[in-house]
């Protein structure tokens, strides 16, 4: 029982913690229905599902994770955000949105008083809260990208369920011009070996499929953690310093994780990373979100992997 | 004359264990996910003693070999000597000194109170260390403290303390002190994922620091202990007895309890919350080497310590370059261990 709560909350938190690097893959197979709405109802799927269908575009949305609330307000559909959770934070018109959850949970009554078109969930939410809130008659649809091109494709159809479709596909070919600028500027350098921390005690990695994996294989770099189980694994510190990272990454999370105190960090001493100052503490809210930022979250992890580029 | 060749046999029971210690460290740290020979295991740790690290040859051994040997797996194996031993000799005393074969220092409130502590002191980002002691450790055994302090008062019945009101007490009061820790949790959420993996219990990483400052007052604590096991054994025999024989049986209860929950603290403020260790290795001992506490109390360290290296090196090389919670193994360990000893238990009733 109570480890049962203790594993709850320990899911909870690493999907709080990460904001959205999660493990499976789950592809969708969209239904066949096309044709069968008619009028100018615009229908769109989810990732786990659910078909929403508007006539006109939504007007109340609440939004309860703060990427997609990033991915709203990227494309002008910010203003139609009534309701967001405590952790949102960007961009800085969020913070006087009412919050009305957190990873402690959500609010369901205040979020039916508010009396939203579309709720738009972090992964596919609680069953028996999506329930109340489809009895009370509002839409939900659930993300869960888990990759650049996966962020893209939700850009694309929270832009289409909420009648931004045009400002949507403007963002992801803007977010795709950018990335390319990116890759061709580090073409040709050096790849370098990359730890990624995402908590320290215990140690663990961001391991294979996990999304800063990703990025980290994007910037030109070569996680050393790739041959784990799993996106987040605890890893051993022996093979952390065995392994010898030339990079070593981390969010700043913590206001006590600074880049002194994990030099301090018994054994690192002889790590690659610590020893030639290669340790970069990344802001945490860029890198952990998946949405529009993910590609300045590429150019922070490019710019720690290779500081060259700067001259 | 008897008693003396007993405590002859004990001294060898002793001499045998703490070889066996010895050999299990000597072994475990050759096995580890890096790899690096056996010998030049040996050579790392020989070339920081001195004398002998002059006449070791340790140019072919790479600074980073040296540090996973010297700053990562030596202090872990430590550790889990220190931990392992002081959580088993806790929960043997409590377990003679409550006559409950399922005291442990979990049952008693302790862990809940040290976790209840170490919440605090991570919330108040209280990292300051003073005479040694983390600020985690010393609110940890304050909180730990507080929880003995209350289940005793709850428990006892005028100047006596009935086993079963204090083990009631002990659950009502952790129960209590848990759901404090969990209020806290969704309060300041932030802290969260540190409160739980600090609830988890694990070894891994934490260097030279928590031995050198720790070892001195666990060890002591541990000694002073050892002189109450007489106590313990004229107790058991009787509250009524023990007084009649001398024994201020309250005074000691306190003594012990105080002990116990100190060296419970520091050890689970050091490693976490790692369970089982402190109640079955007690349970184990006593099949080995009898009731009394003379020979149970050393002999339950020196096995808690071996349980707690041989767990540990699983924890982390078994699924190596990833490792499992050392708690997960050891309760695989003593999970069907508890129920085959309440199995036989029952047959012989």
């Amino acid at each position: 029982m109570k480890k049962g709560i203790v594993l709850l909350l320990i899911m909870m938190l690493t999907v709080g913690l990460l904001a959205g690097c999660s493990t499976e893959t789950e592809t969708v197979q969209p239904e066949e229905q096309s044709g069968a709405v008619d009028g100018n109802a615009e229908e769109t799927m989810d990732d786990f599902g659910n078909t929403i269908i508007f006539d006109n575009p939504p007007q109340r949305i609440i939004s309860l994770a703060p990427s997609n609330t990033e991915i709203l307000f990227a494309i002008g559909a910010g203003d139609k955000v009534v309701g967001v959770t405590s952790y949102d934070d960007y961009p800085e018109d969020v913070l006087d949105i009412e919050k009305i959850g957190d990873f402690n949970g959500i609010n369901l009554e205040r979020i039916i008083e508010l009396e939203p078109d579309l709720v738009i969930n972090y992964g596919d939410g609680v069953t028996e809260e999506n329930e109340r809130l489809l009895e009370a008659g509002i839409q939900i649809a659930g993300f869960e990208p888990e990759s650049i091109e996966e962020i893209r494709d939700t850009i694309l159809r929270i832009g289409e369920m909420t009648g931004h479709k045009q400002e949507a596909l403007e963002l992801v070919d803007e977010m795709a011009s950018k990335e390319e600028e990116i890759l061709e500027s580090i073409e040709g350098l050096e790849k370098k070996t990359v730890f990624y921390e995402i908590w320290h005690e215990p140690l663990m990695a961001a391991g294979p499929g996990s999304f800063i994996d990703q990025l980290i294989s994007l910037a030109g770099g070569e996680n050393v953690a790739n041959d784990a189980e799993g996106e987040y694994p605890q890893y051993d510190l022996e093979q952390l310093i065995e392994r010898n990272p030339e990079v070593y990454l981390t969010a700043n999370d913590l206001p006590e994780k600074t880049v002194d105190s994990i030099k301090e960090r018994p054994g690192y001493s002889e790590i690659d990373a610590i020893k030639n100052g290669r340790v970069y503490l990344i802001d945490g809210n860029v890198i952990s979100r998946p949405g529009p930022r993910i590609i300045q979250a590429l150019e922070l992890i490019v710019e720690a992997i290779h500081p060259e580029l700067k001259n | 004359m008897k008693d003396n060749i007993r405590i002859r046999s004990y001294g060898f029971t002793m001499l045998v264990l703490v070889v066996l210690l010895i050999l299990m460290v000597g072994i475990t740290a050759t096995i580890g996910s890096a790899s690096i020979s056996t010998i030049d295991v040996y050579r790392v740790v020989a070339s920081k003693i001195p004398v002998l690290g002059e006449l070791v040859d340790s140019n072919s051994i790479t600074p980073s070999q040296h540090s996973i040997i010297w700053s990562v797996r030596l202090p872990r194996l430590l550790l889990g000597v220190i931990v392992g031993a002081g959580l088993s000799i806790s929960g043997a005393s409590f377990q003679g000194l409550l006559k409950n074969p399922m005291a442990d220092p979990y049952i008693l409130g302790i862990s809940s109170g040290a976790a209840l502590g170490a919440a605090i002191a991570i919330i108040l980002k209280l990292e300051a260390a003073f005479l040694g002691f983390s600020g985690i450790s010393i609110l940890a055994f304050v909180g730990a403290l507080i929880a003995v302090t209350l289940v005793y008062n709850i428990g006892r019945i005028r100047s006596q303390v009935p086993v079963t009101t204090l083990l009631l007490a002990g659950v009502a009061v952790g129960q209590f002190l848990t759901a404090i820790t969990s209020l806290l949790m969704v309060i300041y959420n932030r802290d969260m994922t540190k409160i739980i993996y600090w609830t988890l219990g694990s070894l891994a990483g934490k260097g030279w620091n928590p031995i050198t400052t720790m070892s001195v007052p666990i060890i002591a604590a541990m000694v002073i202990l050892l002189f109450f096991s007489r106590d313990i054994n004229i107790m058991l025999t009787g509250e009524e007895s023990a007084k009649s024989l001398g024994v201020n049986v309250e005074r000691i209860k306190v003594y012990i309890l105080l002990l116990g929950t100190f060296i419970t603290s520091m050890a689970v403020s050091i490693s976490g919350i790692i369970g089982f260790v402190g109640l079955i290795i007690p349970h184990i001992v006593r099949l080995i080497v009898g009731p009394d506490h003379r020979i149970l109390l050393p002999a339950s360290a020196v096995v808690g310590s071996i349980f707690m290296v041989f767990t540990d090196t699983i924890a982390r090389t078994v699924i190596s370059p990833m490792e499992i919670p050392v708690g997960i193994i050891t309760a695989i360990f003593g999970g069907p261990f508890f129920i085959y000893l309440l199995r036989s238990k029952k047959k012989a009733l």
